[in-house]
């Protein structure tokens, strides 16, 4: 039986449905709100104790210190001593090196598998590779760290001993690099994967038709159709080794003074500064790795930045789009 | 057992190769995953996992690798917030290393624990670094002779071993309207003093004497109401520095029972987070431990009467089982740190 309803209650009915849609989407939006601004709010605290050693006095066995922003961003010791020693310009180098070399390391074998699941294997194996990958992104740091301080240090020692360099007990960039290069894989190469499953079925059918092998189909035609996709994940492999603290923590050494840029000499980064015995410091010692803290977000935001404008200039070319 | 789970892969991967129905891919690919973990286990390691058995392979071990005493020292240092290094370096006439990286030798690492240097110095034949001596047995490390005398709980009581240093607590002195948390505290300070709390000090390498004049817990219980009470659902919480750790967490589970059965909660940081957070601005502990002395300056203003002695801790100097270093002094200690001599034939005769 058809029901009818008076004109009246129609538009009634109709004001209340508008009502309750923009009360929910004003919910909505005080949440998203809130979440967005905890980024802010964890930016304003950073900055807040971060700048403090700069700008106050810390009275330190009755002498006021005060650090010095020059010193400060291009020290080459980080020494601890009380008030003075606060130098973080050769950990800054230290961070970006071992971030170089890890996505140098982590990208072309991501990039690699990412190709293997699935352009070069059947989907069986492919989903298997898959999952796998998958766990191994849900292992937590410091399982990773462990790992690092049982395993790797063994095997950089091993080959520091191959040229005759004598290590701390493995502790090196070399280690670090390869424990942030084995936890960035997984990011990588899952946005990776994503990227070439995106690709256009028909652009790889055309390859072929057109006589392409498939090695020349993938390396000239899926990968350059995925670049951008494959780039992003590397932009987040980045992020990953930059702000990693308890895996490079263990297995750094954390030494006092550099840049140190041999491969099998101990490292200290913004991370491992930041994390390193933060339990035990007061005053000033405390405060200072909030503005380590700030050099690390700065870093980040222009390291990103630098690399969204390469991924830019690379074009976002897709073969039949 | 690398062999077994060999044999299950092979026929794991069998039956991806005739693709009948296995149960669902990421199970499957989880069950790879794990048994590849067992072969990757298996791969170091006997059959055998007795204690006994890693002893008599790290001996093994010990005896196969031949200490050239033409190597570097690798020297390992804790943080300079660490109680450790502070007792350490002031003992050994170093006090200017206490809070500055830049007197001691370029090429250092940092360990960031008891636990943490233990794993350094056992990784690296060559290392040398410092840990309490509570942590010495069974850590896999040598601990070196000070002095000529050896580093043992008798040698520190007779005074002839003279690395060591006081293990101190510090309380929180504002409890607000958590009366109860106060009151439970200052029964365990005074617990401290009894001798059933001294004994458990001592079974922890705490290094202290039983006079016999010590009352017992029973004959004090009396002045603290509280510990009639039930106290089950009363956190009291502990921290501060990780060489006492082991002996604050033997305090507790001793006390709580006696106590109501509040319930201790330890996050252990260091020394320095002892005054932080009872009475400085973390304000995160009700007790706090120290195995150095509380400054007692304007960063570390302690209330009279809010803090005390615990028991006496050694410092040992370690380092790895193959090397052949046998003993050392202050000066030679000194000199190896301040990067003086920084070959192992410039200490060992």
């Amino acid at each position: 039986m058809t029901k009818y309803i008076n004109r009246e209650t129609a538009v009634e009915n109709s004001k209340k449905k508008t009502k309750t849609d923009k009360f929910i989407r004003l919910v909505f939006l005080i949440i998203s709100l809130l979440c967005s601004s905890s980024v802010i709010f964890i930016l304003i605290l950073i900055i807040y104790k971060g700048i403090s050693p700069f700008i106050n006095d810390y009275v330190i066995d009755g002498i006021a210190y005060r650090l010095n922003v020059w010193d400060f961003l291009t020290g080459t010791s980080w020494s601890g001593n009380g008030g003075t020693g606060y130098g973080a310009g050769f950990i800054v180098m230290n961070t970006i090196y071992v971030t170089f070399f890890t996505v140098l390391l982590a990208a072309p074998i991501s990039i690699i598998t990412a190709l293997v699941v699935v352009r070069m294997t059947n989907e069986y194996f492919g989903k298997i590779i898959g999952s796998v990958i998958e766990l191994l992104a849900s292992i937590p740091s410091v399982i990773f760290g462990m790992f690092g301080l049982g395993v790797i240090t063994g095997w950089t020692k091993s080959i520091a001993e191959i040229f005759d360099y004598q290590t701390f007990g493995g502790q090196s960039n070399l280690t670090v690099i390869l424990v942030l290069t084995m936890m960035s894989i997984p990011t990588i190469t899952m946005i990776s994967i994503t990227a070439l499953r995106s690709v256009n079925q028909n652009v790889i059918t055309g390859s072929l038709a057109l006589g392409a092998s498939l090695s020349q189909t993938n390396y000239k035609v899926v990968l350059k159709s995925a670049k951008s996709g494959i780039f992003s994940g590397a932009i987040l492999g980045v992020n990953r080794a930059l702000g990693e603290a308890t895996a490079v923590t263990m297995v750094a050494g954390n030494i006092t003074n550099g840049p140190s840029f041999n491969l099998f000499a101990t490292t200290r980064t913004l991370t491992s500064t930041m994390l390193a015995e933060m339990g035990e410091a007061t005053g000033l010692n405390y405060d200072v790795r909030f503005s380590c803290g700030i050099l690390l977000i700065f870093l980040i935001i222009f390291i990103n930045f630098l690399l969204l404008r390469l991924k830019n200039k690379m074009g976002t070319q897709e073969y039949g789009k | 057992m690398f062999f077994s789970t060999n044999f299950i892969l092979s026929l794991l991967m069998r039956e991806i190769n005739r693709k009948r129905g296995i149960m669902k891919n990421k199970l499957f690919a989880m069950t790879i995953a794990v048994c590849s973990i067992m072969a990757l286990a298996s791969c170091d390691s006997s059959d055998s996992t007795s204690s006994n058995s890693v002893a008599e392979s790290e001996e093994m071990t010990s005896e196969l690798v031949e200490f050239d005493t033409d190597k570097t020292i690798k020297v390992y240092t804790r943080d300079t917030n660490s109680g450790t290094r502070d007792g350490f370096m002031s003992k050994i006439g170093f006090e200017e290393a206490v809070k500055d990286n830049s007197v001691l030798v370029d090429e250092i690492a940092e360990a960031t624990g008891n636990g943490d240097m233990i794993e350094k110095i056992k990784n690296d034949e060559y290392g040398i670094g410092y840990i309490s001596l509570s942590t010495l047995d069974d850590s896999g490390c040598k601990g070196l002779k000070y002095e000529g005398v050896d580093p043992t709980i008798a040698n520190v009581k007779n005074g002839s071993y003279g690395l060591y240093r006081n293990f101190n607590y510090c309380v929180r002195t504002d409890f607000g309207t958590n009366t109860s948390v106060g009151q439970i505290v200052n029964a365990f300070v005074s617990f401290l003093g009894t001798t059933e709390a001294k004994t458990t000090m001592i079974a922890e390498k705490g290094i202290l004497e039983i006079t016999g004049n010590e009352p017992t817990w029973a004959s004090i219980k009396d002045q603290f109401p509280i510990a009639t009470e039930d106290n089950s659902n009363v956190t009291v919480r502990f921290g501060g520095s990780t060489s006492v750790e082991g002996v604050a967490k033997a305090l507790t589970e001793q006390f709580s029972p006696l106590c109501g059965n509040f319930i201790a909660n330890h996050n252990h940081q260091g020394s320095g987070s002892a005054y932080k957070g009872t009475q400085g601005t973390a304000e995160d502990l009700d007790v706090g431990f120290l195995s150095r002395e509380l400054k007692l300056t304007s960063s570390e203003a302690a209330v009279s009467g809010s803090y005390g002695k615990l028991c006496i801790d050694a410092i040992v100097t370690v380092v790895n089982q193959v090397n052949s270093y046998e003993a050392t002094t202050a000066a030679a200690i000194k000199s190896i740190y301040s990067g003086e001599k920084t070959l192992w034939s410039d200490v060992i005769a």
